[in-house]
């Protein structure tokens, strides 16, 4: 139902913010690439303080978080919640602003890490003074788009928009607690109770919601059926709501946080597996006797291998949570693989593929080669992938030697081979995304695809975006 | 289930907050029955590291801190901690010993919750990844003259160190004001629990 | 797959081809005066372990100039002496495995040697055996120096006191190590031991540098405040004063002291070091530094002095008669060094 006068979508917005997520994901990219190599002692600027590896390593964790994960979650958020609530966003000038405003949060954040202010806080190292400013952003962000969700509150809502306004009620709650308490408030383990609920809520209830919400809305569009079940998506929402904020602990186990708060995180953590499964399953479910869609269907394709990586990495938590594994794994490059899965292998090909499917959409041209398309899908998945059970292994074999009182350097050198097969498969990945940037860079500039206006190019797509009222459908149909 | 005010209060500010209770305050209010305090209560005198390190650079030393006293003691040590946060060590270096895997054998007494009642951890620097070894129980497991030649370039004194060099503790060859914060800071973790301190407060509890 | 599998083994290939090892070089005959006989494939591993751990300091080639020792003070041991400060044998001589052995897994506090106690004992011997080969005509280790049972098990604090008499007296531990007692004191404990006084150092409560044969100049440890190298236990303390630190001014006392002065002399050293870092140690070199001033009586014209009376380390060793060549020669020690 687009209003002429005022195009529903900002699509403006949503072009600009996944240009500046890549260009970020490019930086956060080459920066863990550069950490890589430190490991495998190549580094080439040895001694240079503003290129120090660990300055380095936290402009990629923060660089993939705030500037590549959150830009394209705001893109996400400009092009689904409209579509939803038939209601623009608050406003468009406001749209740019946070656009900016963001941007500038981002490269701040850069500069200040690299220039030695960074905050103790994982995943906050954002230096303290652009802390206010982010909460300042985020407020703006939520205004903008809480509205559409406003107007319509009367009805039942879509399980898209459960995710996303739960989690505009958690972003602010937990970005406040975790940067601002353990700084300023609670030392000591206290502290790290409260850091570890701030990491944790930061990846289970503002990334898996926005996530997740995600998947709800596209994966029913590209498939152009409902969700199998509407009540496991309720399960997943509220079993997700309740049990995944209660992990937090679980990052500092065998610490002195006192031992109920960690046996209740155990507890927990193995809770959310179960909640994960439902997921998992209503959305195997769905695409069942459509599978070869995943064949020609390239953001699909994407979705659907970040779900299996999604099942992985929590199956994976499930069992490593136990303080049994802990004894061994924790500390070790087992939990970098996990990171990685997670946040690339989930969230990133999400976003990965999200933009395989918007990118044409808003220039209005095809995709330039569905060759690269795929090697990048094949370079990434496959570099991941070899990076993950590197890691993994790694992190057993370091866990048992430090168990077993072996001198320290040997860890290192034992990892050593493990870390040069790391840095190989992150080139790997690096390559694929940086093929997957050269396709949408060509599909941009290359007119000779572009049809009458900026609408859908082909019949295929034309398709697809009628189909996009079929959340709606399936959860009136549901309940 | 489906309405949005249900949606916001209760799982968005219900769960939120009942996880902030069970794992953020419930602990909190536990360890709060510990003192928290202040460098000022827990730094009383210069460690013999930070004295040493004056005889050992007097002129590096007495241009950027001047005498081994207790107030420029308190100094270096929040300059060396702003410093560790900076180059974010505690990626490669957690500072806490857990009571499995041998890490007592190893790094030497498990972590207790007191040690980390100060201002000192705000925030906590409890780590994430252990690259390099644990660093709460580092105080006097090597010299002064080790450190700066290992911070100068790591794998001039271990081989196979895959730490980076910090050439801007330097000036020259010699440990500049960063550089001095650092080893000060580096050798006071744990100071309070080396083998000799547990045998001193042991034999000062005795006499009570 | 076949690919990343070469890339994985091609380190460990390459580390494989560089340890192959002229066997020609080392006479296993030298190796073996040891209690431990070393066989080529130990060699082997022992220099891979020396290069990963050791050589860092001590030099690939054992020289004690390894790319950190440029930082290092004390200065890393240069192997190629074939003399180590901390022994069971007499100062100077050659060490047992089983010295090198603890010294490797104790560290030496305080300096930049650190404790490598986790190192498998195998790993540790293998290190050893390669170490020797640094030396060229290594002999075989000298004699170990007997240490008697200690007999103040019964009575610690009488063994204090007597370590304190002798410390200050017989001994003259203080004309190197700094005096803990005041100076009146210090007067009666000479006199005690029929001693002559030729005055205080002029800082008396300070070590006092010395030369050494390790071509830099050593202050002895101050009990009260720094680390003691080889370790605090009053087992560790007697058999450093028994032995001597080789190459310093620190020479052997096992000879010319009886049992009860040696573990004396041990109790005392290792009560001053358990004060180390607390409030009595501060209060107890304030009041030493504190004392009201004090002179000396005039010495007593009997018995004659021998002919270098000026230095009181020399009236030391002279009186007591410590087997030392460091530190009978102590002007000669320092041109003694090596090329």
């Amino acid at each position: 139902m687009p209003n002429e006068a005022i195009p529903l979508v900002d699509r403006k917005a949503v072009k600009y913010h996944i240009i500046a997520g890549f260009t970020f994901f490019y930086v956060s990219l080459f920066a863990g690439l550069l950490y890589a190599l430190q490991l495998s002692r190549y580094y080439p600027f040895p001694g240079v303080e503003l290129l120090s590896p660990g300055r380095i390593r936290m402009l990629h964790t923060n660089g993939v978080a705030y500037g590549f994960l959150f830009n394209l979650f705001i893109a996400a958020m400009h092009w689904i919640i409209p579509r939803l609530t038939g209601k623009p966003m608050l406003s468009r000038v406001l749209s740019h602003l946070i656009f900016w405003a963001w941007q500038g949060i981002v490269g701040a954040t850069a500069v200040g890490l690299m220039t030695g202010h960074a905050q103790a806080i994982e995943w906050g190292e954002t230096p303290v003074w652009i802390d206010p400013v982010v909460v300042v952003g985020a407020a703006l962000l939520i205004v903008n788009s809480a509205t559409p969700i406003l107007k319509v509150a009367k009805r039942k809502l879509y399980v898209t928009l459960w995710y996303f306004s739960a989690m505009m009620v958690w972003l602010p709650l937990t970005y406040v607690m975790g940067n601002f308490v353990p700084q300023y408030f609670v030392p000591g383990a206290g502290g790290a109770a409260v850091t570890g609920l701030y990491i944790h809520d930061l990846v289970g209830l503002t990334v898996t919601p926005l996530g997740w919400g995600m998947m709800y809305y596209f994966v029913p569009v590209i498939l152009k059926r409902p969700i199998w079940s509407h009540t496991l998506s309720l399960v997943g929402f509220w079993g997700l709501a309740f049990f995944y904020p209660l992990n937090g602990v679980h990052h500092f186990f065998w610490s002195p946080i006192p031992m109920y708060a960690q046996y209740g995180a155990v507890m927990s953590t193995i809770a959310v597996e179960i909640v994960v499964f439902t997921v998992i399953v209503n959305f195997f479910m769905t695409i069942r006797g459509q599978t070869d869609l995943l064949r020609s269907n390239i953001p699909l394709r994407w979705f659907y291998t970040g779900m299996i990586f999604y099942f992985t990495t929590c199956f994976q938590c499930a069992f490593h949570t136990t303080l049994t594994l802990q004894k061994i794994i924790h500390f070790s490059d087992w939990v970098p693989g996990h990171a990685h899965l997670v946040m690339l292998g989930v969230f990133g090909f999400w976003l990965i593929g999200m933009t395989e499917y918007l990118w044409p959409r808003l220039v209005g041209n095809e995709m330039y080669s569905r060759k690269l398309s795929v090697a990048a899908y094949w370079l990434s998945t496959g570099g991941l992938f070899v990076m993950f059970l590197d890691l993994l292994v790694a992190g057993v074999a370091q866990g048992y030697l430090w168990m077993n009182l072996a001198q320290w350097e040997k860890s290192i050198v034992l990892s050593m081979p493990f870390w040069h097969i790391r840095t190989f498969a992150g080139t790997g990945i690096v390559i694929g995304i940086l093929l997957f940037g050269y396709n949408l860079w060509m599909t941009a500039k290359n007119p000779g695809t572009r049809t009458a206006e900026s609408g859908p190019a082909s019949g295929r797509k034309a398709a697809d975006d009628n189909a996009e009222e079929a959340p709606s459908a399936a959860s009136s149909q549901a309940s | 289930m489906e309405k949005l005010p249900t949606i916001l209060l209760a799982a968005g500010v219900g769960c939120f907050a009942l996880a902030g209770i069970l794992s953020g305050y419930l602990p909190l209010a536990h360890l709060g029955k510990i003192k928290v305090k202040t460098v000022e209560e827990l730094v009383t005198e210069p460690s013999y590291e930070f004295q040493d390190l004056a005889k050992r650079y007097p002129e590096q030393f007495k241009k950027y801190y001047g005498d081994a006293n207790v107030e420029n003691y308190r100094k270096a040590l929040k300059l060396g901690r702003d410093t560790y946060i900076a180059e974010a060590c505690w990626h490669c270096h957690s500072q806490y010993v857990r009571p499995v895997s041998n890490e007592d054998q190893r790094f030497g007494k498990v972590s207790y919750a007191e040690e980390y009642q100060n201002e000192m951890f705000l925030p906590h620097l409890f780590g994430t990844r252990r690259v390099g070894p644990d660093l709460i129980r580092e105080s006097g497991k090597h010299g002064n003259d080790w450190h700066v030649a290992h911070f100068y370039d790591p794998t001039i004194v271990v081989p196979t160190s895959v730490m980076p060099k910090y050439s801007w503790f330097f000036d020259g060859d010699q440990p500049n004001q960063k550089g001095l914060a650092m080893i000060a800071y580096v050798q006071w973790l744990g100071s309070w629990a080396t083998p000799e301190a547990i045998a001193r407060a042991e034999a000062e509890g005795g006499q009570k | 797959m076949r690919i990343l599998g070469y890339c994985a083994i091609a380190p460990f290939a390459l580390a494989m081809t560089s340890c192959t090892l002229d066997r020609d070089k080392w006479d296993p005959d030298q190796l073996a005066h040891g209690k431990y006989v070393a066989v080529d494939e130990s060699l082997a591993r022992g220099r891979a372990s020396y290069n990963d751990y050791c050589a860092g300091c001590h030099g690939e080639k054992g020289d004690g100039e390894g790319p950190a020792a440029k930082f290092l003070k004390p200065k890393p041991r240069d192997f190629r002496k074939g003399k180590v400060k901390f022994a069971s044998v007499a100062a100077g001589e050659m060490p047992t495995d089983d010295d090198l052995i603890r010294t490797i897994q104790r560290g030496l506090h305080g300096t930049s040697m650190p404790s490598w106690r986790l190192l498998p004992k195998d790993e540790i011997l293998d290190i050893i055996q390669y170490v020797k080969t640094f030396t060229p005509n290594r002999k075989a280790p000298g004699g170990m120096i007997a240490i008697p049972a200690d007999p103040w098990l019964k009575a610690p604090e009488k063994g204090v006191a007597e370590g304190e008499k002798l410390y200050h007296g017989l001994a003259n531990c203080n004309s190197c190590h700094p005096a803990y007692v005041e100076k009146p004191k210090m007067v009666e404990h000479m006199k005690a031991f029929d001693m002559p006084l030729s005055g205080f150092r002029e800082k008396p409560y300070d070590s006092e540098t010395k030369d050494s044969e390790w071509g830099e100049a050593i202050t002895p440890p101050d009990f009260l405040s720094d680390y003691i190298k080889s370790g605090t236990a009053k087992e560790d303390l007697v058999r450093v004063i028994a032995t001597g630190v080789g190459g310093t001014a620190m020479p052997s006392w096992g000879a010319t002291l009886t049992p009860k002065q040696l573990w004396g002399l041990a109790y005392y050293v290792e009560h001053l070091a358990s004060l180390r870092g607390t409030k009595k140690a501060q209060d107890m070199r304030k009041a030493l530094l504190e004392q009201p001033p004090y002179t000396p009586p005039p010495p007593p014209p009997p018995p004659p002095p021998p002919e270098t009376t000026a230095d009181p380390s020399a009236s030391a060793s002279a009186s007591a008669a410590p087997s030392s060549s460091a530190s009978a020669a102590p002007t000669t020690s320092a041109t003694a060094a090596p090329k």
